[in-house]
């Protein structure tokens, strides 16, 4: 049975009697998953604010509950449920791409291939749960049905009260959460508590979970992550689809990081791209004194821009797709009729953070920035065509194949610190391909070539130089000191 | 200080390295750019900011060769350049070049053209970054319809860190030591420090001292604690003044960044927005504070 897994804006509490559900890895037949990744999608225009997310989770439905903090008191016409596939859109198109080359044959098959895998690192993903009276302070400023879901907003005046409503009401909540809860209160956020409406659900004949999107007002550009913490030990993995009107969107309170990209890797690579790239991430991450937040793509999306990435491994999203995420500023015209100046101004920023209480001790919080520069974490090999190499051209390309193979290996152990067996087969196809290709005989008993390599026509003005100091230094008047001495 | 001893025991080089702070401000800046280049990776994997950062020190090197040749023709003054060039090249960042040739040119400009009673009024490489912001806000103005600066700058770029408390704040002390502004660096960070603590353990009810020990180590406030709201020509002159100035400066600061009240806008990098603003006042702190003017020769 497939766990739920832990989801980063949700208390990880539960409805009834089950044991927490946090930290399980979800592993599917076609792709590695990072362990607990959470995944959501921020729109951020002036002070307003669209957050989705998406849920997974497949335990016990009556036992899902979740919390998240909110700044306002939301409206029934803030809260929506989106189509779950729009965060595989975005995964797909964002993630950690392998690129694939093919070199023309030396000896004349001008075959050129071009190629792009479906690179993407799948990212599983989970949700915690959550869920839970005037007499403990707690006030329920709202309730809504909105899709499968039943809504609450809670305000609170204190974190014991609101964490005694939330037992009382069946929700158990671990031993931490009252003294994360009250630097919310304190600061007057209020609690979005979700759980899910059976009957609805099966009314609306859904399956699995919707995303859900809350939109509201706030000067605070952030993204609360205490509350997953509060009792996960494990180190937790989320993706953020962030986008903006300007640039690129970065976290203020923590160090940004683009991670490494447009490195060469051996072929063999390819049938464990995803492994690849989660020890990657891994050592990257650990580089950084696992304390940094990666970006792993960065493009101006809007239609104006027709290049949408270099080379996209899927459809970049069209501008239905982002106003599913959210993205609420792109309507052509605005609401009195005029042309609208933000149109063509979208911009994606991918964010991928592995963080824990020990490392990550404040919330997430972001600003706009105006930067543009695109990014995408993207990654290469090359097919060597070694097979029919008996021409003259032959060897110089061997050479080069067995340079190249050298460097790709030591590209992957400096990547992903991996030693792999692959690497001794790798190497030896092509060295024992080149030792099968005779040497030119041209090359034999030229001193020049012996002593300056191939490129030994460029030593002659060297040595011509050489001549001519010598000669200048010959004739200078005063003779050397050491002949004196003699 | 006995300058005969100590030219027979330290060598020439050293002998006039200490002769100005500024020697140190510059080594220790660059420092800080070298370690941000290569360790934190600001440069991106292709080094394409390098250009940008040589750019920047290249127009303002220029700009302060010009200023001086019209006014001293005293040309140590090229020190300060170098100074506010890699201030300018540790916070502020741009997409376009123009836009850091802007910031270069307005931030050695401004101590040309802002004078008071023989003073420049503002901090110059704070002085480049809000002009930069502003004008290029107001350049695309017209094809945005809409203030969209090109630059700004990223109050995260350095993490948070213990180490770089300790490190900042020992190299920091060391020029402060020697132009007599440490006053200026530990009122405007002890208020500042006062008033986070309080906010996070008091008033919000934070259990973990880490959280407010994250805020107060990010090395963009170090920075600018101790090499930037420091420099002693644009702070008051009279002791008191100054410690008076760097505590409004950590007051208005926090009440920018705060949480609890409901601003329209929370400012990120607000301390570097409320030096350009209470800069000013240096003046009029001056003129009824009475204290011996900084130099740079004595």
């Amino acid at each position: 049975m497939k766990q739920p897994i832990a989801f980063f804006l949700s208390i990880c509490l539960l409805f009834s009697q089950t044991f927490a559900f946090c930290g399980f890895y979800v592993a599917k037949a076609d792709a590695s998953l990072f362990n607990n990744t959470s995944q959501v999608i921020l729109a951020r225009k002036g002070n307003k604010t669209t957050v989705t997310m998406q849920s997974d989770y497949e335990g016990d439905l009556k036992d899902f509950a979740m919390v998240v903090p909110v700044p306002e008191v939301l409206a029934r016409d803030q809260i929506r449920v989106v189509d779950a596939s729009i965060f595989e859109k975005l995964d797909s198109y964002s993630g950690p791409r392998l690129v694939e080359y093919y070199d023309q044959n030396p000896c004349g098959h001008q075959i050129v291939l071009y190629n792009m895998l479906p690179g993407a690192v799948n990212v599983g993903f989970g949700l915690g749960n959550a869920m839970s009276d005037s007499a403990f302070g707690v006030t329920v400023e709202a309730e809504y049905e909105v899709g499968e879901y039943d809504i609450l907003i809670l305000s609170a005046k204190e974190s014991d009260g609101l964490e005694t409503w939330l037992t009382r009401n069946g929700y158990k909540i671990p031993a931490k959460a009252a003294s994360v809860l009250k630097p919310y209160i304190q600061n007057g956020m209020k609690f979005f508590v979700v759980k899910v409406n059976l009957e609805n659900m099966t009314a609306l004949g859904q399956q699995s979970l919707s995303p859900i999107q809350l939109t509201y007002h706030s000067d605070k550009f952030m993204l609360p992550i205490r509350l997953g913490m509060a009792n996960a030990k494990a180190d937790q993995d989320m993706i953020i689809y962030a986008f903006s009107n300007l640039g690129r969107i970065e976290p203020t309170n923590y160090r940004v990081v683009d991670i490494p990209t447009d490195r060469e890797i051996p072929t063999f690579v390819q049938e464990e791209f995803g492994d690849f790239y989660k020890s990657l991430f891994k050592k990257a991450w650990a580089c950084e004194d696992k304390e940094a937040v990666f970006t792993e793509y960065a493009w101006d999306l809007s239609e104006i821009n027709p290049v949408k990435c270099d080379p996209c491994p899927f459809t970049p999203p069209t501008y239905t797709d982002l106003e599913e995420a959210g993205v609420f500023w792109i309507k052509p015209t605005l609401p009195d009729g005029s042309l609208n100046p933000d149109y063509n101004r979208v911009f994606m920023t991918r964010m991928h953070v592995r963080y824990n209480a020990e490392r990550f001790p404040q919330d997430l919080s972001f600003q706009v920035t105006p930067n543009e520069k695109r990014f995408q974490g993207r990654y290469i090999i090359t097919h060597s065509d070694i097979q029919s190499t008996d021409c003259e051209e032959g060897r110089p390309y061997l050479e080069k194949v067995v340079e190249r193979r050298e460097k790709e290996v030591r590209e992957l152990r400096s990547l992903t610190g991996w030693t792999v067996k692959d690497n001794h087969a790798y190497l030896q196809e092509a060295r024992a391909a080149l030792s099968k290709t005779p040497e030119k005989k041209a090359d034999k008993g030229n001193l020049f070539l012996l002593f300056l390599g191939e490129n030994w026509p460029w030593g002659l003005p060297g040595i011509a130089l050489m001549l001519v100091f010598h000669y200048l230094w010959s004739r200078r008047r005063k003779p050397y000191k050491a002949y004196k001495l003699i | 200080m006995s300058s005969t001893t100590q030219a027979k025991s330290a060598s020439p080089f050293l002998q006039f390295f200490k002769q100005d702070a500024r020697h140190f401000q510059i080594v220790y800046l660059s420092i800080f750019l070298i370690y941000g280049i290569f360790w934190l990776g600001w440069a991106g994997q292709h080094f394409e900011s390098v250009t940008q950062y040589l750019l920047i020190i290249g127009v303002c090197l220029i700009a302060q060769a010009i200023g001086i040749h019209f006014t001293t023709k005293d040309f140590r003054g090229l020190k300060s350049a170098l100074i506010t060039a890699l201030g300018l090249c540790l916070l502020c960042k741009a997409n376009s070049s123009w836009t850091l040739v802007l910031a270069a040119a307005t931030a050695i400009g401004g101590k040309y053209l802002i004078r008071y009673k023989g003073k420049h009024v503002f901090n110059p490489a704070n002085m480049g970054i809000i002009m930069a912001i502003i004008i290029s806000g107001l350049v695309n103005f017209s094809q945005y319809d809409r203030f969209v600066p090109d630059a700004w700058v990223s109050p995260g770029q350095w993490g948070s860190d213990v180490i770089m408390l300790f490190v900042l704040g020992a190299m920091g002390s060391i020029v402060l030591l020697r132009v007599g502004r440490l006053d200026t660096s530990l009122a405007f960070i002890g208020t500042f420090a006062s008033l986070v603590i309080l906010r996070d353990m008091v008033y919000l009810g934070e259990t973990d001292w880490r959280i407010p020990f994250h805020t107060l180590t990010n090395g963009s406030l170090l920075l600018f604690t101790f090499f930037m709201i420091t420099d002693p020509v644009t702070t008051p002159n009279a002791k008191w003044a100054r410690i008076a100035w760097a505590v409004a400066i950590a007051v208005i600061s926090f009440g920018l960044t705060i949480d609890a009240f409901s601003l329209d806008v929370r400012v990120h990098a607000a301390p570097i927005y409320t030096l350009f603003a209470l800069a000013p006042i240096t003046a009029l702190l001056d003129r009824y504070f009475k204290g011996k003017k900084f130099s740079w020769y004595e």
